[in-house]
């Protein structure tokens, strides 16, 4: 009879199931749109402007503006609900922001340009200075007179 | 002379019951590897953001993301695809699993960074992603833009 094996070893090598994880990055998509903005403010109004004809401007520089747009060329413009009585004269002037330029207009039921070159800006406490004169062919008034004025930001 | 056979019969037999004896246990060696599993995926994409430049972030955190890993001392980063637009910011912030720890909000560029860290032996899902999005005054109108946002779990 033949003699039998002794010892039998077998080595057997296992692997453990599942490779190395292929799913260790992920990828996500995001979207969006930058919106158009605008927005133009002031401090409050002015104080009662008392004249006297002929005497020099009475003038204000108590109250500022803040404007914001991510626009370009932008302007602001100015006018009054209805015009002044003969002989008075409103003139504003705003300090521009950074890159935008102004001049001191003379406000009328007519809008007119204050500001222009304003683009991509956010600025706030920008001055407004207000003046006011009347000449000697003005009516002295009875009671205070009010008038409203539209300050517009746009093309 | 048949006993003689006969006795080196037994004795063969015998031999060969000592030599089964011998065989009656082996030893069988096994070999396995434990690898290395890293896995996150996430449920989607975000919804698209309009921005309104000089407003507050736009969040959103309808979408979630799960992490397997039987690592040690795991971190999960990101990175976007391209620069976004002058003034706009990408910020994401990803839930921790339990034993780890979140950055917190975080803002995204085309460097990777760390989002999460010290992630060790987990599988959780369900955890929450929240993405939060801004646009400055000086962002220039436009879109839809997209960007791809590349997460990474790794060491």
């Amino acid at each position: 009879m033949k003699r039998l094996l002794g010892l039998l070893a077998t080595s057997i090598a296992l692997v453990t199931s599942g490779a190395l994880s292929a799913a260790d990055t992920a990828t996500v998509f995001v979207t969006f749109n930058i919106l158009r903005t605008t927005d133009l403010a002031f401090s409050g109004s002015p104080e009662t402007f008392n004249v006297v004809p002929e005497c020099g401007a009475a003038i204000d520089t108590t109250t500022t503006y803040s404007v914001l747009t991510n626009n370009a060329n932008m302007s602001i413009y100015g006018m009054l609900d209805y015009d002044l009585p003969p002989g008075v004269n409103l003139w504003v002037n705003l300090e521009p922001p950074t890159g935008a330029s102004s001049t001191t207009q003379y406000l009328s039921s007519i809008p007119i340009a204050l500001v222009n070159g304003i683009s991509n800006t956010n600025h706030s406490a920008l001055t407004v200075n207000y003046s006011m004169t009347a000449d000697y062919t003005s009516t002295p008034t009875i009671a205070p007179q009010v008038r409203t004025i539209t300050y517009t930001l746009g093309t | 002379m048949k006993q003689l056979l006969n006795l080196l019969a037994f004795s063969a037999m015998l031999t060969g019951f000592s030599t089964l004896s011998a065989a009656n246990t082996a030893l069988v060696t096994v070999t396995f590897n434990i690898l290395a599993e890293d896995d996150i995926a996430f449920s989607g994409n975000p919804g698209i953001f309009n921005l309104t430049p000089g407003n507050s972030p736009v969040t959103d955190n309808s979408t979630t993301y799960s992490v397997t890993t039987n690592q040690n001392n795991q971190r999960i980063s990101a990175l976007i695809n391209s620069a976004l637009p002058t003034g706009v910011t990408l910020a994401v912030d990803l839930t921790a699993p339990a034993g780890a720890t979140s950055l917190g909000l975080v803002n995204l560029t085309t460097v990777s960074a760390n989002l999460v860290t010290g992630i060790t032996d987990v599988d959780q899902s369900g955890l929450l992603v929240t993405y939060s999005m801004s646009a400055s005054p000086s962002a220039a109108i436009g879109g839809p833009f997209n960007r791809t946002i590349t997460y990474t779990l790794s060491s």
